[in-house]
């Protein structure tokens, strides 16, 4: 017990001595981060509310935002560090004779590896620690009362920083028990966190490679996902804390991992082995080889842009992967003689380089135009028109991949023929007598997709199999009756309002911003909004998705009392909007205030509502909600499936202006 | 000081430790150690010759061995024989040495006579050096 | 035959024991089921060409790296990771390590901090002894002043044990003989066992009162330097006619060499065993000579069947 306690005493003797070692690295870790955490932050947010404000976001959230930069500035800086001080700890792996002396000495090689790790990352964590809260301070001096909870947001930068710096550290570490060497450490620590993304894009390259319809998206998805760089810079920007907490989780654990897998490999180590690059030849391997067929892969593209397509591809893929070969062995073995070594594996990988492009690449299963059986796929996502709906119905799924399946079945035609109801629907564009909701509704669906003169839909469907398989397909389909089929499932599916009419939108001071409703700030013009908004949810309904012809509506009033017409037809154009009218089923009211709403069905009411709504509404520069404020929608269609009219009051009763 | 008095020759074949045991032994012949005083100790010894303490250890021993020091516990090792009976000890081992000396010169087939002239031939030479040198030790071979 | 006089215990069967241990660097075997042992208190002698696996055993010893078979016990306790003893030991090996752009000071900082014994009277003095300058960067020294600093350190620490890697090689041979000085004093002072690892077998010689021969990874023997040479007489005889010669058979000489009528007998047995013997033999002169190690080596490699030139290096 006592030998125990004693060995202990050293150990901390030892972790003593190392820090004060490293008063270096303290004093300009230090250095930096309270310049940047302080000195430039604090003038940042000098600036910041010394500036005029901006409509669309609060001094308070603007803070918050600055903050968030800040974070990800000490996120990228955690890990550069943690890149630099991972190469150069532990300096004595790179030498036998370094190993020869720390390992005499007494103590435990765990603690050895404990010590020469932790001192490290308490060296980054102080520091840290103490510029996240002089610059939580800064703020509050600065700020004042804008300064509250803004802690929280200081308190995160710490978390984040930490946690990346552990993350990257840990990585490196795990490469340095594995090869020792400076270099060849970075070398390691690079290719686990960046190889496998890099393969997957090679693996992506290849597939896409002749891939006329598939899309393989979903492979560089998975690189993105698991690019620890992007990953961590991304998650420093997020500010939704809950997805942001389970990321954390996942890194420490990660380097939890890391670490222990060092603890191991550094006690296993031989140490005749320092000095030399990579420890275990299936580590060897992995990074040879799969720097080869990413070279392979990055050379055929190359040339095959040089040279006739399929020559080039295996001319370049060959030229890649020699040079590949010959650059990693150099590396791996540190001296030049063995650059044509390992001929046999060179030749083996190059063959499976050619067999995937091959098969792969070049599509030898028509792996391009398959379609799954249309009783296996269980849900179907569609984009067609510039939306994209979710099927989940049954019939619906099986009706469009029928569709699909058959489609490629007959060989993928490119119809450039002019489509019938194209062709109808624009000359209904300007039908005076036989313009339809529905017909303005189909157009605007093409509209928007396409050019107002395309001929073609641009097509992509996503099949998912019960078994969990996804189809990813693209295409332009000729705008004939098949896949007219695919847009009346599409606008009568459940899913069509929400995205066709998208989330609660407010358009503010110039660009689009999705706020939670709770977070509205309530003047005048907000106000209103929102309850429109809230109707729009029961009703699906904006107002400012009609204003950008997102949604189909005949016209609205503006605040300042002008109308705006869906489509210039209706403009002026009496006869056209009653027209419009008459096929209105009912028009909901809305107090604005209190949100009481009344429903009316009487067409004649309706109708004299709506128009002096619209042809007479007068003009008011400040809107101010007054207690009979009112808002008035008009539905055309059952409640669940609709289009509209709105209309705002300013301020006044509800007429009963009867029709001339 | 003592300690410095006593040598070792690194180039000279003979073991260490007997090298030792003649030094001491010819120092005090020559009168510059004498009856009870002490020799210096292993640790001081070793340290001014920078030679292995065992090896000093194993000198004393046989110094002991042979009478002419004798080991105090916790006082040191102190010289008993004086200059005479140290005198009279090289004495018996030059007789045991000159024995097979006159054997060599019997067998090389020298007479008595010129064997003897020799002997005293080298016995004035020596007696003259010595007189000129003033005690100097002379060594052979 | 006179006993060969004894070293004084001062401790009883206090020992390190290196058992059967074998290791192996991929696919080669550096060294093969090595077994002996190293009384306390021994200035002990390690030989071997390079390549033996002296330097092996030393770290395998030291504790920086354990054996495929095999164990090394001081007093019956095993050095792997065994922090209590290491804390007796330090390893000064032939190419010197320090913290990257350290200072003397900053190295006393770390052998302070692990090792309890580290002596300050010592540290002082010894760099006054040096001369060096504690508070220049030990990587702006010269070679020979770097193994003089790791030199220093080691004593300073006043280890129990000692392992000097081929260490006497970078020093001037005034300094040589400063080390042997402090080395003599402290083996004197506490017992301290030293084990040195060399291909010069002259510096061996002067100070080591063990030594033990590896060669290809193999313990060769391991015996008392004193009790080799009393043991081993090289003699060199005059014959009137080379057939009185045969009577060296009795002897039964490790070599006989000749160069004229003269012959350069190397045999095992005390002198006077040997003495007895020659004097029956019809000889015009004879003479013993002391071996140096070298020679003493060269005979009991070449009884075993060794060629020399490969083993010494």
């Amino acid at each position: 017990m006592t030998a125990q306690k004693f060995s202990d005493k050293r150990g901390l003797r030892y972790f003593a001595f190392l820090l004060r070692q490293n008063w270096p690295a303290l004093v300009t870790n230090s250095i930096v981060l309270l310049l940047i955490n302080v000195v430039i932050y604090s003038m940042a947010l000098s600036d910041l509310l010394a500036g005029h404000t901006y409509i669309y976001l609060n001094t308070y959230d603007r803070i918050g935002s600055l903050i968030l930069e800040y974070r990800v500035a000490n996120v990228i800086f955690a890990a550069l560090l943690a890149v630099l001080w991972g190469c150069t700890t532990m300096p004595y792996l790179n030498s036998k004779v370094g190993v020869n002396f720390h390992h005499s000495l007494p103590l435990k090689r765990e603690h050895h590896y404990l010590y020469e790790v932790g001192a490290k990352v308490l060296l980054f964590v102080l520091p840290m620690g103490v510029s996240t809260l002089l610059g939580y301070l800064t703020t509050v001096v600065v700020a004042g009362d804008l300064a509250k909870n803004t802690g929280v947001l200081f308190l995160s930068v710490f978390i984040n920083a930490v946690t990346n710096f552990v993350l990257y550290y840990a990585i490196l570490i795990f490469a340095a028990s594995f090869t020792g060497t400076g270099f060849g450490r970075l070398l390691t620590a690079g290719m686990i966190v960046f190889m496998p993304s890099i393969l997957l894009s090679s693996l992506y390259t290849i597939c896409d490679y002749s891939a006329r319809y598939s899309s393989f998206t979903w492979i560089t998805d998975i690189g993105e996902r698991i690019m620890l760089p992007i990953r961590s810079i991304l998650v420093a920007q997020g500010d939704k804390y809950t997805n942001v907490l389970w990321e954390l989780i996942g890194a420490w654990l990660i380097a939890a991992v890391f670490l222990f897998c060092g603890l191991l490999i550094y006690r296993k180590r031989k140490s005749e082995l320092s000095g030399t690059p990579v420890l275990s030849k299936i580590a060897r391997g992995l990074m040879k080889y799969t720097t080869i067929f990413v070279a392979a892969t990055l050379f055929a593209m190359m040339m095959e842009d040089f040279a006739d397509g399929v020559v080039g591809i295996f001319i370049g893929g060959a030229i890649g992967a020699l040079l590949a070969a010959m650059l990693m062995n150099t590396i791996l073995t540190k001296s030049a003689k063995n650059m044509f070594a390992g001929v046999r594996g060179l030749v083996i990988s190059f063959a499976a380089f050619c067999l995937i492009f091959t098969v792969v690449g070049f599509d030898l299963i028509g792996f391009d135009t398959y379609i799954p059986a249309p009783a296996s796929v269980r849900m179907v996502t569609v984009q067609l028109g510039g939306v994209e709906v979710e099927l989940t119905d049954r019939d619906d799924v099986k009706r469009v991949t029928e569709i699909v399946h058959t489609y490629f079945q007959n060989g993928l035609e490119e119809n450039n023929e002019y489509d019938a109801i194209r062709t109808v629907a624009k000359d209904k564009y300007y039908d005076n007598d036989n313009m339809t909701t529905e017909d303005a509704l189909r157009l605007d669906l093409l509209n928007i997709a396409d050019s107002m003169f395309s001929e073609t839909f641009y097509v992509r469907v996503t099949l998912k199999t019960a078994t969990g398989l996804r189809f990813e397909k693209r295409y332009h389909a000729p705008a004939n009756g098949t896949h007219e089929e695919i847009l009346t499932i599409m606008a009568n599916s459940e899913d069509f309002p929400d995205a066709y009419f998208g989330e609660s939108a407010v358009y503010v001071g110039g660009g689009w911003m999705e706020t939670p409703l709770d977070d509205l700030n309530y003047d005048s013009y907000k106000l209103t909004e929102t309850y429109a908004r809230q109707l729009w949810h029961d009703m699906r309904v904006s107002f400012n998705g009609m204003q950008y012809f997102n949604r189909p509506a005949l016209a609205c009033v503006m605040l300042d009392g002008t109308p705006v017409y869906r489509y210039p037809y209706y403009d002026g154009n009496e006869d056209a909007i009653r027209q419009y009218m008459k096929q209105l089923t009912s028009v909901y009211v809305v107090n604005v205030k209190t949100g009481e709403m009344k429903e009316y069905t009487d067409s004649v009411t309706m109708e004299s509502m709506l128009r002096a709504g619209i042809l007479d509404s007068t003009t008011a520069s400040n809107f101010a909600p007054k207690d009979d404020t009112y808002v008035f929608f008009g539905i055309v269609g059952e409640k669940s499936n609709f289009n509209y009219i709105c209309a705002y009051f300013l301020d006044g009763q509800i007429p009963a202006v009867p029709l001339p | 000081m003592i300690v410095g008095l006593i040598t070792v020759d690194y180039r000279d074949r003979k073991l260490i430790y007997e090298q030792l045991v003649d030094n001491v032994k010819d120092l005090i012949l020559h009168g510059d150690l004498k009856r009870d005083e002490f020799l210096p100790s292993v640790r001081a010894l070793a340290r001014e010759l920078g030679i292995n303490p065992n090896t000093i250890q194993k000198a004393y021993a046989e110094l002991e061995r042979q009478g002419v020091i004798a080991t105090l516990s916790g006082r040191g090792s102190v010289i008993v024989f004086d200059k005479d009976s140290m005198a009279r000890s090289a004495e018996d081992d030059l007789r045991g040495e000159i024995a097979p000396l006159v054997m060599r010169a019997h067998t090389l087939g020298m007479t008595k006579e010129a064997f003897l002239s020799l002997a005293e031939a080298c016995w004035d030479a020596a007696a003259a050096g010595k007189d000129t040198d003033g005690g100097d030790e002379n060594d052979q071979n | 035959m006179r006993p060969l006089p004894g070293r004084i215990l001062t401790e009883v069967t206090r020992m390190i024991k290196i058992e059967s241990v074998t290791k192996v660097f991929t696919d080669v075997k550096s060294l093969d089921r090595v077994s002996f042992s190293i009384p306390s208190g021994t200035i002990f002698g390690l030989i071997g060409s390079n390549g033996s696996g002296k330097s092996t055993l030393m770290r395998i010893m030291c504790g920086v790296f354990g054996a495929e078979e095999g164990s090394v016990l001081y007093d019956n306790e095993n050095i792997w990771e065994n922090t209590k003893l290491k804390e007796k030991i330090v390893y000064l090996s032939d190419e010197q390590y320090f913290i990257p752009h350290c200072t003397l000071a900053d190295m006393r900082a770390l052998y302070r901090s692990l090792y309890d014994t580290f002596s300050e009277e010592i540290y002082e003095s010894l760099l006054g002894t040096f001369g060096l300058d504690p508070t220049r960067k030990i990587n702006t020294f010269s070679k020979g002043m770097q193994k003089q600093s790791a030199v220093l350190l080691a004593l300073s620490v006043c280890p129990q044990y000692l392992f000097c890697d081929e260490t006497f090689d970078g020093l001037d041979p005034v300094m040589r003989q400063m080390v042997k000085k402090l080395l003599a004093e402290a083996v004197a002072d506490r017992n301290m066992t030293v084990i040195i690892a060399s291909h010069n077998l002259r510096e061996i010689e002067d100070i080591c009162d063990r030594v033990a021969l590896l060669h290809h990874g193999e313990l060769l023997f391991n015996r008392e330097l004193d009790d080799m040479k009393l043991t081993l007489q090289k003699i060199q005889a005059v014959f009137q006619n080379r057939e009185d010669a045969d009577a060296l058979s009795v002897l039964d000489p490790l070599s006989v060499e000749w160069r004229g009528s003269m012959a350069t007998i190397i045999a095992r047995g005390t002198k006077d065993e040997l003495d007895y013997e020659m004097k029956r033999m019809k000889t015009q002169f004879y003479e013993f000579i002391p071996l140096t190690l070298e020679e003493i080596f060269i005979s009991e490699m070449g009884e075993r069947g060794y060629d020399c030139s490969k083993v010494l290096g």
